[in-house]
């Protein structure tokens, strides 16, 4: 085994796991504090990503200026979807939570069919070659410009969730929803941030994606069921364990990829693996602690 | 016997009497029809029954998927006869929907939808890594069911009506007996029941297995009857789609839902697919919102309503 080439494939795993952890975050704030399995998380990373393809391709706006604006937008999403059609469905039966995030996914993803057809489209940027060499290492530009927004992005919001008033109140209503109510914290408002919050973050992941990758109409399923592993990995609710689950499956798919043969193909597949196997020796999550 | 129940027992012999005599008056195509039509009430009923146990399976196409690979490679290998290895589809498919179970036993319902959803994931990048037993992405070709043309269909379609009635006299049946009390008993209160000693994980099993059993049977059919398989139309998520929105627009927990849900959303997705081509799966997408938030209890739900209100 070359060394160099192995380190390359360990740089290249970190990298996609900051993407990765972008959209877990989201995903787990979401589901920590209200408990919903939330299928739209993976749209809100598709239309994050036609929106700086289009904004791009159309009036050449770079995908940097357009990082604000997704997360405004996204953000509003979330609010949205929330306020009309989770929240009527926050006291019944997980089962149909699950199956109206389900059909909302089916209206965004064909809406996307229609609109943009079903072909793979990716845009080019200055900086699209760019790549920094540190010694036999290729850094992407786009791909290490992706990785410290998903760093700092990642940061900002563990740092609001420890400092500001609304930080604390999701962490009361995501460790006891009850307790936290009876302490006066308005939860449906809680529910509103939270869920715009984690879409915000989902959007996010869709500017970075569509930096470094091919985009589709059927990215958010692809991406969402990655995220659902990594949740599962490092715990509901716990970002600290999305964050160490994303890195965890970067890795592996990168090492999958590199040194098995057909490894791309077989790297599809690592994140069920995972899941499953997660799921059988710890339910509860790698990190998870009583 | 009130008149409401002879009004039952008579509409239901009609149903059949039409259903029997199908082939005598429809096209080629619409009897195409009727035979999807059937496939799909096989799978809907059959996830319904996994709802009574109130388990969520996002994934049922891998029990699909398996029985359709199941019954190709087997026909291909020995050329047995069909039904042999259509059942083997059905038994393969319930084997791995015990794997699934044993998996998912710790499991909250909301954690079995992910998980089914990865199982039907994996297994279709299985068999598209392993083209040595599956012929990978390329898929599988088998002889035509009943070497092909028109009367072929006719058997084939009196193949699917016979599979579509076992599956809803299983339900009917399921329904009456006592395991019935046992699944919705879990579904009611988990931790009750097994103080009760209703063992919930035996049932939750139970209700896995017989659920994909009769979906891997059906899988198996569709590989013969379609005559040709392959991973992306085997493990399509769409299969699982219709397997949950099915049951829940003609209502959940009944017997006749699914099978209602089964008829009009398989006539009415041929209709779509093809006057709207691109993206005629948001219609899907929007029937199953209004259906969660304005009509839970769906069609059946609302004649309850009106024969009540009588």
């Amino acid at each position: 085994m070359d060394l160099a080439t192995f380190a390359q494939v360990i740089v290249n795993g970190v990298l996609t796991g900051g993407l990765y952890s972008l959209i877990a975050v989201g995903l787990t704030l979401i589901f920590g504090v209200m408990r919903v399995i939330n299928f739209v998380h993976g749209e809100t990373l598709m239309i994050g990503s036609y929106l700086t393809y289009f904004l791009f391709t159309l009036w050449g706006i770079d995908p940097f200026l357009s990082l604000p604006l997704a997360i405004f937008v996204l953000f509003s999403f979330g609010v949205a979807i929330q306020r009309f059609f989770i929240n009527p469905v926050m006291d019944a039966p997980h089962f149909n939570q699950i199956l109206l995030t389900f059909g909302l996914v089916l209206i965004l993803q064909n809406l996307a069919l229609i609109f943009f057809t079903g072909n793979y489209i990716s845009m080019t940027t200055s900086y699209s070659a760019a790549s920094l060499k540190l010694g036999p290492i290729r850094l992407g530009l786009a791909r290490l410009m992706g990785f410290l927004i998903a760093i700092a992005l990642t940061i900002f919001l563990s740092l609001a969730l420890k400092k500001t008033e609304w930080g604390k109140s999701v962490r009361a209503v995501t460790q006891d929803r009850e307790a936290a109510m009876l302490m006066g914290v308005n939860v449906d408002r809680v529910n509103l941030l939270a869920f715009g919050v984690g879409s915000a973050m989902g959007g996010a992941a869709g500017v970075v994606t569509s930096m470094i990758m091919y985009i589709f109409p059927l990215i958010g399923m692809l991406f969402v069921l990655k995220a659902f592993a990594i949740v599962v990995l490092g715990g509901f609710g716990s970002i600290a364990g999305a964050v160490v689950g994303s890195l965890i499956l970067g890795l592996t798919e990168s090492l999958v990829t590199n040194y098995l043969p057909n490894g791309s193909g077989w790297a599809e597949g690592v994140s069920f693996l995972i899941l499953i196997v997660i799921l059988i020796i710890r339910p509860k999550g790698l990190f998870y602690v009583e | 016997m009130s008149n409401n129940g002879y009004l039952k027992i008579l509409s239901l012999l009609i149903l059949l009497g039409v259903l029997f005599s199908v082939p005598s008056f429809l096209s080629q195509y619409s009897l195409h029809m009727i035979i999807l039509v059937m496939v799909f009430v096989v799978i809907s009923t059959s996830w319904n029954i996994l709802v009574w146990t109130h388990q969520i399976s996002l994934g049922h196409a891998a029990f699909f998927g398996i029985g359709a690979y199941t019954a190709a490679v087997v026909y291909n290998t020995w050329q047995l006869p069909i039904y042999f290895d259509m059942v083997l589809g059905g038994v393969f498919a319930s084997m791995g929907a015990i794997l699934v179970g044993i998996i998912c036993l710790r499991m909250a319902p909301w954690a079995l939808a992910i998980a089914t959803l990865a199982f039907a994931e994996a297994i279709k990048i299985l068999v598209i890594m392993l083209p040595g037993l599956t012929e990978g992405a390329e898929g599988v070709a088998i002889a035509p069911l009943y070497g092909g043309g028109q009367t072929a269909k006719v058997y084939a379609y009196y193949l699917a009506l016979g599979i579509a009635l076992v599956t809803v006299l299983s339900a009917y049946l399921l329904k009456r007996s006592k395991l019935y009390f046992a699944f919705t008993a879990i579904h009611d209160d988990q931790e009750a029941a097994s103080m009760l000693g209703i063992n919930p994980t035996k049932y939750k099993v139970m209700a896995f297995t017989i659920s994909a059993f009769f979906v891997g049977i059906v899988g198996g059919f569709y590989a013969h009857y379609i005559s040709y398989i392959d991973p992306h139309a085997a493990f399509n998520i769409q299969i699982s789609v219709e397997a949950q929105i099915m049951p829940l627009m003609g209502g959940l927990y009944t017997v006749a839902g699914p099978v209602l849900g089964a008829f009009i959303l398989t006539l009415l997705g041929e209709y779509l697919r093809i006057t709207v081509k691109t993206g005629y799966l948001i219609v899907y997408g929007f029937i199953l919102v209004f259906l969660i938030l304005y009509l839970p209890k769906g069609l059946m739900g609302l004649v309850a309503g009106w024969t009540r209100r009588k």
